[in-house]
């Protein structure tokens, strides 16, 4: 078989395992291995814990291969017999007080230029060296015991490549046996084989280690891989065509791990945590890649492997999700290609580099930094090389309007209720920062905190022996959550239209009707709800809707900035609302705007379901918001097939985004998909089993949602 | 300034023209197609629809009414009442300034998809003070023009709006002025020729035929229609709009008589493009 067809088989059975694969599949070997290393370390302090326990289990994990695997990389996932069940539910049951190995619950990145550069090999040689020279010097024992268990995770995946060789060796792969032995020795010379170091990574996090819902991030795999693939190329060693392959199947290899349904969406908290994640604590994570975007090396324009992946983007396939950095510079061929591959829906979420960069800056990271941003799943922004995010804070802006409104109701204006606001928000920040620089910003070795995975994959962790939470990083960063703006600013329209502008009522008396959910008070509710709202091209609404956020974020910004006047937290502001929206609008009674107690929130930075006028008025309202100071918060568009169909659909595609990211937008994930289309599915999962839609920043298979999750992707409004 | 009369204006058309457009619908009209999906749209004054399916007779509107809901003078209280969408009035003046806002702010959106502003209606032209008003200001901001029209007014007026209009959107129904006049209550001839000049002098122009079952859609009919542009220039495009069934609710709500017809096939809409193709 050649190589081009190998990927070819590659990714059919990816796409087909992701509609096929039982419910029922297990990763077993996983959680019988992970019990048997925990007992096996239980009583070493944590950081060996996370070192011996993992070189425990990479001892012993299996090494499947199959003949047309052009890298390595697999783990098992089957259903399992009655006798393995009963010995996976007395295990979960004989284990259930949390596992001391992983520090870090979800989502995570590592420091990729550095592993791609020094290969595990060349990390595992720096950590000796500074483990010896720490002990030289009588470092703090603490220091030296984050050397020793970094020590052992490096050895741990060194090991697993060289066995993982050997196994390829016996098979007779001989290609992946010498880029396993090369990788063994020390940094990845060519493409090939830095693609297979990263899997190997990738492999090790989510199949082995993956603790529940934990997901990796690959960062800008197009700039961390282009001077190997250059130099491949030149020299003759590889050809676009077999680097496409290798992509291929490294693409059907992260959507492995992936199970049947969706956490997020799912009926119950209860039922998703033992159907999905007791099976498969990965079921639903995403990879993401990051393409594009601006560069400190070169000429973005320039990079050929950008165009390589961007062709390589398969829309059958649920995972890895591109994220695709824009910039304002069109780059025509690459953005042709990104289009053509969001006509056939693929996974795929778009950032304006034009915001995010001033946004990271604004915030203080450094401009290489700021260029080199990335992202997490889902949705998270991280800035460069996964300079680790300790904490959120924060929530629902409804909230802090409603504990607002709770303090006093006898505003005389709009102004005195601003000012409230401000006072009520900076009330709640400021202990919460001060735990903060407390705890992350001194400069005291913490003696007993969690050695993470993500430490050992840290060149700041692996030159200092501090972990990224006590003082190896270099931005101590914080998530500052601001939820559901549309709610939000519906609220303040109400009220100053109501209350201030047309004089219908008290905010004592909204305020009451509310309270009472409105009932008996229908006229007043009918009057909320023709108030004006966001994201309908609303002057007064697109007011409220800025003037509300930068009060907040002028809050957050002042109380970051320590007594000399430096800012030391490093807050990331985000409008995700993941489905939070719906959870925490259903305990929330009805709100000013003529919401209803158990009804949704906005989702993300979109407008309230049902008022939205049209996609531009839409897009002209949100761009207006200062996203040159917020981090991340996606605009879900669902798009009717027929819209982006053919050449002039692609031509409508573009230009309604083009246009949102020229007035300021700043992140866009689109699903193509007709309500109809998914009225149909509903009722006929069986006709539908291709059919993709967005969630928050990760795709799912329509029919695999429950039924409440299908009734909320209905929802969102269709752009025809 | 002069005021137009409008009774709508929509954002993000993609059937009006090339690219991403803003369309703007004048209240007026000269003829009275029996299919007009905008029935709304004939009269050339302010109108109140009444949904009577959605109305439950709470009896807002009338509490609210400081007329008299028969002799209304369009002040919008019941429609704002309303919880139901039931009263809706159709017709509003606009200046040439509100007019002007709603086209500026998708600007972006024009120029990223080769779009613009589309003048349609009713009938545009008989607004013509107004229409040429605002065709110049387009142009004045370079904004990208349409004028959609069906064409029954003096050619005069097409020279009026010439300089500021960068395509026409041209209907033409059938070329039997008989029948053209049975159904639309006007005869072609004076349709006819202003399309004759517009093509004669090279005026960018997109011909719309809307094609009625039982009316015009036949392969004969469209075949005479094509021998008819064939003998007088080269339109841009040809295109074909399908009947369709969206305007019958809002004949009952003005009180007046529509005639339903069937919707064609997709086959036999492909099959009347090839003619043109
Ligand atoms: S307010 Fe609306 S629903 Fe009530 S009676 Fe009037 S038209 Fe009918
Ligand atoms: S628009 Fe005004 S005058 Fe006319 S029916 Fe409604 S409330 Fe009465």
């Amino acid at each position: 078989m050649t190589e081009l067809l190998k990927a070819k088989k590659s990714i059919e059975i990816g796409a087909r395992l992701l509609r096929e694969k039982s419910p029922e599949s297990t990763m077993l070997e996983h959680f019988f291995l992970r019990f048997a290393a925990w007992d096996a370390v239980a009583d070493l302090p944590q950081p060996l814990q996370q070192g011996k326990g993992l070189y425990y289990i990479l001892e012993r994990a299996s090494l499947p291969i199959e003949e047309y695997d052009l890298l390595l990389g697999r783990y098992d996932d089957h259903v399992p017999t009655p006798e393995e069940q009963e010995k996976l539910e007395r295990l979960q049951e004989s284990h259930k007080d949390g596992c001391p190995f992983e520090g870090t619950w979800g989502h995570t990145m590592f420091d990729w230029e550095l592993i791609v550069t020094d290969g595990i090999a060349g990390l595992l040689r720096q950590t000796e060296q500074n483990l010896q020279t720490a002990r030289d010097e009588g470092a703090d024992p603490n220091i030296i015991l984050v050397f020793e268990g970094m020590l052992w995770v490096h050895r741990a995946v060194v090991l697993y490549i060289e066995r993982y060789g050997k196994a390829a060796r016996a098979a007779g792969h001989l290609v992946s046996a010498e880029v396993c032995e090369q990788l063994v020795k020390g940094a990845p010379r060519t493409f090939h084989e830095a693609l297979q170091l990263i899997l190997f990574v990738y492999t090790i996090y989510l199949a082995h280690i993956g603790t529940t819902n934990c997901c990796l991030t690959l960062g800008r795999l197009d700039n961390t891989l282009l001077s190997l693939y250059e130099n491949d190329l030149n020299s003759g060693a590889l050809t676009e065509e077999l680097a496409g392959a290798l992509i291929d199947d490294f693409s059907a290899k992260l959507s492995l791990h992936l199970g049947r349904g969706e956490h997020q969406m799912a009926e119950l908290q209860a039922d998703y945590i033992f159907t999905g994640w007791q099976r498969n604590p990965v079921y639903d994570s995403p990879a993401y890649i990051l393409l594009g975007g601006y560069s400190n090396t070169r000429n973005h324009k320039e990079n050929p492997l950008t165009l390589l992946f961007a062709k390589h983007i398969h829309p059958e396939l649920k995972n890895p999700i591109y994220i695709c950095r824009y910039t304002g510079d069109r780059h025509d061929e690459l953005w042709n290609i990104l289009c053509e591959k969001m006509q056939q829906n693929a996974s795929l979420i778009l950032y304006n580099d034009e915001t995010m960069i001033p946004a990271q800056r604004h915030i203080g990271i450094e401009e290489h930094n700021a260029i080199n941003y990335s992202v997490y799943p889902c949705n998270w922004p991280e800035i460069d090389g996964g300079y680790s995010i300790f904490d959120q804070c924060c929530d629902s802006m409804p909230t802090i309007l409603n504990r607002t409104l709770k303090a006093r109701s006898d505003y005389a204006n709009m102004d005195e209720l601003f000012a409230e606001v401000d006072r009520t928000f900076t009330g709640q920040l400021r202990p919460t920062f001060e735990a903060y620089r407390a705890q992350y910003c001194s400069g005291e070795v913490a003696p007993d905190g969690m050695l993470g995975i993500k430490d050992c994959f840290m060149g700041g962790t692996i030159r200092s022996g501090r972990r990224m939470a006590n003082g190896a990083a270099k931005y101590p960063a914080v998530y500052v959550r601001l939820r559901h703006i549309g709610t939000a600013t519906d609220m303040l329209c109400a009220i100053d239209t109501l209350v201030f502008q047309k004089k219908i009522c008290t905010l004592p008396q909204l305020l009451e009707a509310a309270e009472r959910n409105f009932e008996g008070a229908e006229d007043l509710l009918h009057y909320c709800r023709k108030a004006p709202k966001y994201g309908t091209g609303d002057r007064l609404a697109d007011e409220h809707a800025c003037r509300l956020m930068n009060t907040l974020l002028d809050a957050v910004d002042r109380e970051a900035t320590n007594e000399r006047g430096q800012r030391d937290i490093y807050t990331l502001n985000a409008g995700n609302a993941d489905m939070f929206h719906i959870r925490v609008g259903s305990r929330m009674g009805a709100t000013v705007d003529g919401r209803l107690a158990g009804e949704p929130l906005s989702e993300h930075f979109s407008p309230t379901v049902g008022y939205q006028k049209s996609v531009t008025s839409m897009l002209n309202s949100v761009a207006k918001l200062p996203f040159d100071r917020i981090h991340s918060g996606v605009l879900n568009l669902r798009l009717s097939r027929s819209m982006v169909a053919g050449e002039e659909g692609k031509m409508r595609l573009k230009a309604l985004i083009e246009s949102y990211f020229d007035q300021g937008g700043m992140q866009l994930q689109i699903s193509v998909a007709d309500t109809e289309e998914l009225r149909h599915a509903k009722e006929h999962p069986e006709q539908h089993k291709d059919l993709l839609v967005r969630i928050t920043g990760y795709s799912a298979v329509f029919v695999d949602l429950c039924q409440r999750g299908q009734d909320e992707i209905i929802r969102r409004e269709e752009v025809r | 300034m002069k005021q137009a009369m409008l009774f709508d204006i929509q954002d993000f058309c993609t059937g009006d023209g090339p690219g991403i457009r803003t369309t703007v619908f004048f209240k007026g009209c000269n003829l009275s197609c029996r299919w007009c999906h905008n029935p709304e749209s004939q009269n050339p004054t302010a109108q109140m629809l009444y949904y009577r399916d959605k109305c439950t007779h709470c009896g807002r509107c009338e509490r609210v009414c400081p007329n008299g809901l028969e002799t209304c003078d369009f002040c919008g209280r019941c429609e704002f009442i309303c919880p139901n969408e039931a009263r809706s009035i159709s017709g509003k003046e606009y200046t040439a300034e509100d007019v002007m806002d709603r086209i500026r702010k998708d600007a972006v959106y024009y120029k990223n998809s080769g779009g613009g502003a589309t003048f349609s209606g009713g009938e545009c032209m008989l607004q013509i003070d107004a229409l040429e008003e605002l065709l110049k200001a387009c142009k004045a901001e370079e904004i990208h023009t349409a004028v959609d029209t069906a064409g029954h007014v003096p050619y005069e007026r097409f020279e009026r709006i010439l300089p500021y209009t960068d395509l026409f959107l041209y209907d033409v129904k059938c070329l039997d002025s008989a029948k053209h006049k049975a159904y639309t209550g006007v005869g072609n001839e004076l349709i006819l020729d202003n399309l004759k000049c517009l093509l004669a002098i090279g005026k960018p122009t997109w011909v719309r035929i809307p094609v009625i079952p039982t009316f015009n859609d036949t392969e004969e009919e469209m075949k005479e229609i094509k021998r008819f542009l064939d003998s007088c220039g080269t339109p841009e495009r040809v295109e074909l709009l399908p009947y369709h069934t969206l305007g019958e609710g809002k004949y009952v709500a003005l009180c007046m008589e529509g005639t339903c017809f069937d919707v064609p096939d997709e086959e036999k809409m492909e099959r009347l493009k090839m003619i043109f193709a």
